[in-house]
């Protein structure tokens, strides 16, 4: 659990996802809606295409999964927009990227591959996965970068931080940062590279899903 | 047969999106009362806000109500005044499209009985870089001096902006007699003349660009300009003076008031501001005289000048002898993005027609985010032969490159004034 957190993390590993990721760490509270968001979308797109996984034809799959993760990224939007107008806000054209997202479209494709309890699990996890990483990322941000930490002024920090960190370029910067600590800390079995280590685990996980 | 696996692929498709579909229009007909709700909510917090900032007051002037109004302001970026007698305290709203973004930056200034500043709210700032908390707490306490007001670096064009707004809404307030303004100090008024009388020395946004300079014996400070064209000293004592010495004219002096006072000044006096700025003075010859023999031909002989009554972005001035006869060549330093100096160099014939132009970086390519492409030969092309009756401004403009094109145009309009000067000096 810990390996796929960190070093097997889908974010991390293979950038999906990263663009929604970057787009609301700007603050740790955006950061917290998105990833319940897609926690959400994640597990609704999972249970409807595990169960329907056998009535969809082969050809059809790839199509069917941007449906379900579409209709349910307008929905988790609306939902926010309703009973979260303040998360909302913060997030608006970042929740509308959802649908986009191909880290929702991959983990969809894998629930009709891996059927539905293996496809519930592997959803939660890459939600979990998307949400410890966009946390960090927008903790380190909010804290160097605007001297807060959800929304709250920290004393000491304002006098230091760096503005760019707010920005895109920042938030790629914190990002590559991130990437090189983890790859560090927990380098592939075999020491090869990223790319090396990205087919290998998705190698890995085609063969998970056929077990 | 084979159609019978696309058609039951395109037919589950379907059903999946009208189920989805469903799902959504559902969900939405459950949420979309709920989001009105919070829209009329958010509207009505909005609304009570704004009824607790204005309490009791009583409106003066509404830009989209001058009908109704009581007093009259001319400078665009006052919206409204409203006058609260139990607060004893004035409410200006702001709009300024001024800054570095040119999207309206909204203010409300709130100011006492006594023309004091008690707070500038910044309501909405749509550029990029932050002005910091300082910058709008730094406007209270103050008189419409503004003198306690420094703009912040790195973002000279929204600050200035902003105090250039503050100012218009104490100028409304002192044109309808609600108060009276305060007294600039002798320092102060020099400080706003410097833009009016050498416009060598400030960008687009009137802020001096240079470097501040300790004076000695009369002269307490001065500023040389980044660009060479000259240097602005403040001269103390009986009266406070303004002495610009600019590159390519004698020492001129100012009042308080404005009024060219050189005629009645102490010879003593001017002869110590020249010393400091030769003391201080960078030599752009060589490279003024290098850059000239790449665009005139090998045998030209060149001679520099003085233009009585110039002092903008031109700090280099030459006549030039060529086989084609006699060539004005004049060096431009203009401030162009992130107020980098940028070095023009324009050859006119005896018409006053341009004969040759040259620049080195005419685009700052580091500078820019945006993927950018500017046909720098066709662009050089299109100045030869322009006059000053010619040159509408259109011709300098790059499109994607605002400061540059502003850059370009100074150097350009600036150039053709000392051409003219010159002319009129020579008879």
């Amino acid at each position: 659990m810990k390996k796929k957190l960190l070093s097997g993390n889908p974010v991390l590993l293979l950038f999906l996802g990263a663009a929604p990721a970057l787009a609301s760490s700007t603050s740790v509270t955006s950061a917290l809606g998105m990833g319940i968001a897609v926690i959400g979308v994640l597990l609704c797109s999972a249970l409807v295409l595990g169960l329907l996984r056998n009535l969809i034809p082969e050809e059809a799959k790839l199509s069917a999964a941007v449906i379900v993760v579409a209709g349910f990224a307008s929905m988790a939007q609306l939902l926010l927009h309703a009973f979260l107008p303040s998360a909302y806000a913060m997030l608006v054209f970042y929740a509308a990227v959802l649908g986009v997202d191909l880290m929702l479209f991959g983990s969809a494709e894998n629930a009709m591959d891996a059927g539905l309890g293996k496809g519930l699990v592997n959803a939660l996890v890459s939600g979990l996965c998307f949400l410890v990483f966009v946390l960090i990322l927008a903790a380190i941000r909010e804290l160097f970068g605007a001297g807060s930490f959800a929304g709250k002024a920290v004393d000491g920090l304002k006098d230091i931080k760096i503005a760019l960190l707010c920005q895109p370029s920042g938030g790629l910067f914190v990002f590559g940062i991130l990437l090189a600590v983890v790859n560090k800390l927990f380098p592939s079995t075999d020491g090869a590279g990223a790319l090396t280590s990205a087919s290998a685990f998705l190698e890995s996980e085609q063969k998970e899903a056929e077990a | 047969m084979k159609k019978q696996p696309v058609l039951r692929s395109v037919l589950c498709l379907l059903l999946l999106l009208a189920v989805l579909a469903a799902g959504v229009y559902g969900i939405n007909g459950f949420t979309a009362p709920r989001i009105a709700e919070n829209e009329r909510l958010a509207a009505e917090a909005a609304a009570a806000a704004e009824k607790a900032l204005l309490g009791n007051s009583v409106m003066l002037f509404d830009r989209e109500d001058e009908a109704a109004s009581t007093i009259s302001v001319s400078a665009d970026t006052v919206q409204s005044v409203y006058q609260d007698d139990e607060r004893g305290l004035y409410l200006v709203r702001l709009s300024t499209s001024e800054g570095y973004s040119k999207l309206p930056i909204l203010l409300t200034l709130t100011l006492d009985y006594d023309g004091k500043i008690v707070s500038l709210d910044i309501n909405e700032n749509p550029d990029d870089k932050e002005l910091g908390e300082e910058f709008p707490l730094s406007f209270e306490g103050q008189d419409s001096t503004l003198a306690g007001v420094n703009l912040v670096a790195g973002v000279t064009f929204s600050s200035s902006a902003i105090r250039n707004a503050v100012n218009d809404g104490f100028n409304a307030l002192i044109d309808n007699g609600l108060f009276a303004a305060a007294e600039k100090s002798d320092d102060q008024l020099l400080n706003e003349l410097l833009p009016q009388v050498y416009p060598g020395l400030v960008n687009k946004a009137g802020v001096p660009q240079g470097e501040e300079l300790a004076g000695s014996g009369s002269v307490s400070s001065g500023i040389k300009a980044a660009n060479g064209s000259g240097f602005a000293w403040f001269v103390t004592g009986d009266e406070s003076l303004l002495a610009v010495d600019s590159a390519l004219d004698t020492v001129k002096l100012y009042n308080t008031a404005g009024e060219d006072v050189t005629g009645t000044a102490d010879s003593s006096l001017i002869e110590e501001i020249q010393a400091l700025s030769d003391a201080n003075a960078d030599d752009y010859t060589d490279k003024d005289l290098k850059a000239f023999g790449r665009m005139l031909d090998e045998d030209a002989e060149l001679t520099a000048v003085e233009i009585p009554g110039l002092c903008n972005s031109v700090n280099g001035a030459y006549i030039a002898q060529t086989a084609d006869g006699e060539r004005y060549a004049f060096v431009a330093r203009p401030y162009g993005y992130s107020n980098e100096v940028m070095d023009f160099y324009y050859v006119l014939d005896e018409d006053g027609a341009i004969d040759a132009f040259r620049i080195a970086e005419l685009i700052i390519y580091s500078e820019y985010y945006s993927a950018y492409t500017l046909d720098e030969d066709s662009y050089k092309e299109g100045l030869l032969g322009l006059t000053q009756d010619s040159y509408t401004g259109e011709q300098t403009l790059i499109s994607g490159a605002t400061m540059t094109s502003q850059a370009a145009d100074t150097a350009m309009q600036d150039v053709f004034e000392a051409y003219r000067l010159l002319m009129e000096s020579r008879g």
